[in-house]
């Protein structure tokens, strides 16, 4: 049997984090959450995830400024953004500092499990 | 303890009377005080127990309503949620309060989820009693609760309900009207604008974008009743019809606009010059010379002096240099000289001879045709 992919949410959102991590568990994914950038950086210097999810705008440490911290440290995981921030300048600057897709709220559930599946794909390639 | 009392009664007797007002502030300020703790622990209090209801409910529900939006889930086990949540809310005292809980929990997720979770939110919000509470408060509650009830039933996409809010499209309270002429549009589409045949309320400036961005979904139909709207004796809906016809291409109403340019109201008036321009109706120019002549207002004027930029030719390069040469009032000089200059006529503006302008049209022409500004 094969291991289960691990997703990191982070939104400041508790019930945007709550539904997704429910979702992507009835999913077969192995979720956790994190309510901001800061905690999220911390769960992934200790941990190894497959896929970040990610909301652009979060207290402390915002979704562009984590996207940017970890491909400066390296982090191969793909990240996915989450946002209500529906302009093109919001997705440009995400594909810019290292992104890898992009999806604007309100979102579908079941197209982003499809997104999930291409982004990890992908990086098994 | 009675002579602590007889003699604390005749030490106060003896007091000089300043001394007898200052005691009497210092009691007064310290039952004041006393008074407003109470009154703020009581307030703290049911604060405190309506947000641990609050999230008692959201504990408890929000569970449930995850497995129905995410879940593959058959007739029986939907109805099996439904009376789960039902019960979490049920209560003989806090019922309605716990439903406008669950209310903004369904409408948090609905304003963030899409496609079928969307869906399956509406189905929820339907067989919850949430749309029923809706229609109950639109019923029987104060202006703004009315208000609160149209805007969840339209963010639901309540179509059903349509008819119910079709009645308070013209309803004494702007508030409430407002909501409901947005929730009209955006759920009974064109068709259900029709309450403006009759609307005798105004509409604000602001209302009339609201409704154009809902409107805009009609860009490529024919919209029928714009010809009433422009008839009407409300001046707002006529505004408004002039904004549909010039945002949404709707020409077949071009007689109406005629007539509009004639209008006694000033807005109405411009904003109809405004909409000819748009639409490049030039079969209007004789008419917009006559309205000229007539108007006293300089808006208008200026509006006309626009238009022939746009829409006329070189009898109006001949009317727009005689009124730079000729016209007293500062802006309407402007604005012709600004008009020669976006017909692309410069050769006009630098054909003055001296002395044919006033020094202060002199200064307009060459302030116009400086590249620079």
């Amino acid at each position: 049997m094969s291991e289960k992919a691990k997703i990191l949410i982070v939104d400041d959102e508790p019930l945007i984090r709550d539904a997704l991590a429910f979702k992507l568990t009835k999913d077969g994914y192995d979720v956790d959450t994190a309510e901001d950038g800061e905690k999220a950086i911390q769960k992934i210097e200790s941990e190894e995830y497959q896929i970040i999810i990610s909301d652009i705008m979060m207290p402390f440490i915002s979704g562009f400024e984590l996207v940017k911290i970890l491909k400066e440290r390296g982090t191969d995981a793909p990240v996915l953004m989450l946002t209500s921030l529906n302009s093109e300048t919001a997705v440009l600057k995400a594909f810019d500092l290292g992104a890898d897709d992009f999806m604007t709220k309100p979102f579908s559930p079941n197209e982003l499990s499809v997104r999930i599946k291409k982004l990890l794909k992908n990086a098994k390639k | 303890m009675r002579r602590f009392f007889t003699e604390t009664y005749y030490f106060l007797l003896a007091l000089e009377p300043r001394y007898k007002i200052v005691l009497f502030l210092v009691i007064a300020l310290l039952l004041l005080a006393a008074v407003m703790v109470v009154i703020v622990l009581r307030e703290r209090s049911t604060k405190n127990s309506v947000e641990n209801r609050e999230r008692r409910i959201k504990r408890n529900a929000e569970p449930i309503i995850q497995e129905i939006v995410f879940s593959e889930y058959d007739g029986a086990e939907f109805k099996d949620s439904i009376k789960k949540i039902n019960r979490i809310v049920d209560s003989a005292l806090y019922r309605r309060s716990n439903m406008g809980i669950l209310n903004e929990l369904v409408l948090y997720y609905h304003r963030n989820l899409g496609g079928e979770a969307f869906t399956r939110l509406e189905m929820l919000y339907r067989e919850i009693g949430l749309k029923q509470l809706a229609q109950e408060n639109l019923k029987n509650g104060d202006w703004h609760i009315k208000a609160k009830a149209i805007n969840d039933l339209s963010t639901m996409r309540m179509g059903e309900t349509l008819y119910d809010i079709l009645q308070f499209t013209d309803y004494p309270n702007q508030n409430v009207r407002y909501e409901a002429q947005y929730a009209a549009v955006k759920l009974g589409g064109k068709k259900a604008m029709s309450f403006l045949d009759d609307l005798d309320t105004p509409m604000s400036e602001w209302q009339q974008i609201r409704l154009l961005d809902q409107s805009l979904k009609f860009e490529y139909e024919l919209i029928d009743q714009v010809g009433t709207w422009l008839r009407s004796t409300n001046n707002s809906v006529v505004v408004f019809g002039l904004m549909i016809m010039r945002h949404l291409n709707q020409y077949h109403e071009k007689g109406e606009l005629l007539k509009l340019l004639y209008h006694k109201n000033e807005k109405v008036q411009e904003k109809a010059i405004e909409t000819a321009r748009e639409l490049a109706y030039s079969e209007c120019i004789e008419s917009l010379y006559e309205v000229y002549e007539l108007t006293k207002q300089t808006r208008i004027k200026k509006q006309i002096l626009r238009a022939f930029a746009d829409l006329g030719g070189s009898k109006e390069v001949g009317f727009l240099r005689e009124t730079i040469a000729k016209e007293k009032e500062y802006n309407l000089v402007f604005e012709a000289a600004l008009s020669l200059k976006r017909m692309g006529r410069r050769d006009v503006l630098i054909s003055y001879k001296e002395q044919e302008l006033s020094e202060k049209g002199e200064s307009i022409v060459k302030h116009i045709l400086d590249d620079r500004i």
